[in-house]
């Protein structure tokens, strides 16, 4: 088995050798891309060096748009249907197969869904949001993945190094949880949580010192909230991958999270990225289900039945 | 919370000849799954009480009879058995030659107070036609058909025509083409001019009539003057409008032919053109006192002329009363920011939008800026809404920036409260809640998104609904340049 350490040496090495081919490349066809400055685009730079040849990135083909039927009966109808759905309808066959490209892109998208679940949160990503990190009992992605009542338990060390760095029955505490998509932390944390703490600003809620706990599950807010004693806890978390978006982020929010916690008193809204309720938009309305949850005093089934 | 909520709405088409109105209920509804940010929504819209149609009472030529329309509506409440109080939305629409009359301006500011707690004055032939064409169903037909739709509403002193492609509008445009562009005095023996309008005048000119009002015209003058008006119409319609409609014309009529596949009549001419038996009975044809009935059979014997299919819409002489009685109140996105809803109801706030929202944040400032100051006058400051553009997933950054530069403007300007924006994109909260954060106790801050309105627009915003998860937008403004 390779290391992380050197499948990034690997990578370093080729990404040295292809900036060695475009210079030659530049060299080349200088004229052309001076011409049009800077912003030319990954397609352009590839004609630059492959002279022409180059093979499209499937993933950027909007799943909405694309029809692959030959010569369909009515087209405006088919482009009609495909804008309400990302699922892979209208994409024609081989036989009885996918065609190559649907298929490689359907590989592609299982690809990225493996990726945001084996791939760690980038420790730089937690420190550039200012978090501190901790950890749950789980040792490793293997564990993680086949254990997930150990997701739920935090460790000592990390409960230790809560208590010392947070104060305790904030108003609100907020937790990062990297769950079963780094690459939805990644993608929307870093606008979700700005807007977020505006957001209670503007109802004049206080906040806690947000951490980022990785091997984490939902239910690890319970020990969360038996450590800090928050008045209303939120928590975001990746959501399990598919194969339209591996970036879909959650933010479970609960009135006074604790060992006697059960779901029905945990509060969702889920889909958040750039497809769905977009992470700024998401910050600023789980804000306002945050005030909503603290007037009550209640979340979940509780705060619907009152 | 996917409760239903019911709210009532009023129309009033205050129109050339007739005044009508219609109740309906509109059933709103979450239609997200609860897991997902609320996605709240009109889901049904049902007639609960159409009026009988009154003719529109006037004092004189010049001067609506406020009193009479007041009797009216009061009328028609109690026999539908409601009060104003429990009105929440609608609009009042005043239409045709009556929008022109002196006093229509304050009777519809007046009607629209007496009418409920959020009925919304409007006018204008482009939003009538538009009305029209939606209350017809002529824009749910086309949706229905894929294909495109154009309604013709044919009142007393004009014709509004909208065309729709697949439930969308298309164009509308509009002619001074009615059925009591002359009105009539009949009895057995005579018929006399009782009052002939301005463009009525026109038609008669061109028919070198010189007879005024009182004087005696035959039965078959009243047919060529219906004929000629069906001419210029159906000439409009094939888009090669000849002189006669030229000098109808509302505005600019379109020569550049286009495709229509359905077309559909409505207004009180639009009924008889399809439930009127034609006879040549002379009583019969001007019932009405005017030349409506023959206008219509012109117009039936002409149509064979339009290369188009015609299909009766679902609604006709009701047409624009429905249309503004159930089709105006949208509702704007669900995650939107009020920091006070006591500053709702607010009407008739002018938009300007934001043309480059990318610019530094100085630029965005001097353009808000220099927006607003077009509001102001020597009567003083307008409230405007200044429109976002969708700005494609903005980080958070962004949407800071924006904000600094619209309070700033707002500052600099000392512009008057509340702070209204409107976002293309969803992002309404967030941006507002950044906004408040900066306003602090200076300015309320209104901040809806996902509705549908443009530069020149003007808009009524409601009181929230829903828990105060959305707010009634009605738009007002429809202006199309061909």
């Amino acid at each position: 088995m390779l290391s992380e350490k050197d499948i990034q040496g690997i990578v370093e090495s080729v990404l040295k050798e292809l900036k060695l081919m475009r210079q030659e490349g530049d060299k080349k066809d200088k004229p052309d891309v001076e011409k049009k400055g800077d912003v030319c685009s990954a397609k352009e730079k590839a004609d630059a060096t492959c002279g022409g040849e180059y093979l499209q990135d499937l993933c950027e083909i909007k799943l909405e748009e694309w029809a692959l039927i030959p010569e369909p009966a009515d087209r405006e109808g088919l482009m009609r249907i495909k804008k309400n759905t990302p699922a892979r309808i209208g994409l024609w066959r081989a036989g009885a197969r996918y065609k190559v490209e649907p298929w490689l892109r359907f590989r592609a998208d299982l690809a990225a869904a493996k990726d945001a679940v084996m791939k760690d949160v980038d420790p730089a990503f937690i420190e550039e949001l200012g978090l501190f990190t901790v950890q749950t009992v789980v040792r490793d992605k293997d564990e993680y993945l086949t254990r997930p009542d150990l997701g739920r338990k935090l460790s000592e060390e990390a409960k230790e190094k809560i208590l010392k760095e947070c104060p305790k029955s904030p108003q609100v505490q907020l937790i990062v949880v990297d769950g079963l998509s780094s690459t939805a932390i990644e993608a929307n944390a870093k606008d979700f949580i700005p807007s977020f703490l505006q957001a209670l600003k503007s109802y004049g809620l206080s906040i806690g010192k947000p951490f980022f706990i990785k091997y984490g599950r939902v239910a690890v807010m319970d020990e969360v909230g038996e450590l800090l004693q928050p008045e209303v806890l939120v928590e975001l978390i990746g959501e399990r991958p598919g194969l339209v978006t591996a970036k879909s982020m959650s933010a479970y929010m609960c009135y006074k999270p604790n060992k006697k916690t059960i779901e029905s008193d945990r509060m969702l809204v889920s889909n958040i990225h750039d497809g769905g309720l977009p992470p700024v938009e998401a910050g600023a309305h789980v804000a306002s289900i945050v005030k909503k949850i603290y007037d009550a005093k209640a979340s979940g089934v509780k705060l619907m039945n009152l | 919370m996917a409760n239903v909520e019911e709210i009532l709405s009023v129309g009033i088409d205050i129109g050339t000849s007739t005044t009508s109105l219609i109740i309906s209920k509109l059933k709103i509804k979450n239609i997200a799954g609860s897991f997902n940010a609320p996605k709240i929504e009109i889901i049904e819209k049902n007639i609960l009480y159409r009026s009988d149609i009154y003719f529109t009472p006037l004092i004189d030529e010049k001067t609506i009879d406020f009193i009479g329309l007041k009797d009216i509506i009061e009328k028609e409440y109690e026999k539908a058995r409601v009060n104003p109080s429990e009105i929440k939305t609608g609009a009042v629409i005043i239409t045709g030659e009556t929008a022109r009359k002196e006093n229509a301006e304050n009777i519809l500011d007046a009607i629209s107070k007496l009418a409920g707690t959020f009925v919304v004055a409007t006018a204008g032939p482009n939003l009538e036609a538009y009305l029209a064409g939606v209350g017809a169903g002529a824009a749910k037909l086309s949706s229905e058909m894929k294909n495109n739709v154009c309604n013709v509403d044919i009142g007393g002193g004009t014709t509004n025509i909208s065309v729709f492609g697949e439930g969308k509008l298309l164009s509308t445009f509009c002619a001074n083409i009615g059925g009591r562009l002359i009105k009539l005095l009949t009895n057995c023996t005579e018929i006399r001019l009782k009052n002939v309008s301005h463009y009525g005048r026109i038609i008669l000119d061109e028919m070198r009539l010189v007879a005024g009002e009182g004087d005696r015209v035959s039965f078959d003058d009243l047919q060529e003057f219906a004929r000629r008006l069906a001419e210029a119409l159906l000439s409009i319609l094939i888009f090669k409008p000849n002189p006669l409609a030229e000098k109808l014309a509302i505005g600019v009529l379109p020569k550049e032919p286009m495709k229509i596949d359905v077309v559909t009549f409505s207004g009180g001419v639009g009924r008889l053109f399809y439930e009127d038996e034609y006879s040549r009975d002379v009583l019969l044809a001007t019932r009405f006192q005017d030349v409506g009935p023959l206008l219509a059979f012109e117009l039936k014997k002409g149509i064979s002329k339009l290369p188009y299919k015609v299909v009766k819409p679902s609604e006709t002489i009701y047409a624009t009363v429905i249309g503004a009685g159930v089709h105006t109140t949208e509702l704007s996105g669900s995650t939107i920011y009020i920091s006070d809803p006591k500053v709702l109801p607010l009407r008739n706030i002018p938009v300007f939008r934001i043309d480059n929202p990318y610019g530094s944040k100085n630029e965005i400032m001097e353009e808000v800026r220099r927006k607003m100051d077009t509001f102001n006058n020597a009567e003083g400051q307008i409230i405007p809404a200044v429109l976002i553009p969708d700005l494609n997933n903005a980080k958070f950054e962004k949407i800071k920036n924006l904000a600094e530069s619209i309070f700033a403007a707002y500052r600099i300007a000392s512009q008057r409260g509340p702070l209204i924006v409107i976002c293309e994109g969803d992002l309404g909260k967030a941006l507002g809640s950044v906004l408040k954060n900066l306003c602090g106790s200076l300015y309320d801050v209104i901040s809806i998104d996902e509705i549908s309105v443009k530069e020149g627009d003007y808009i009524d915003i409601g009181e929230p609904l829903y828990n105060g998860s959305v707010v009634p937008v009605i738009l007002k403004t429809l202006v199309f340049s061909h």
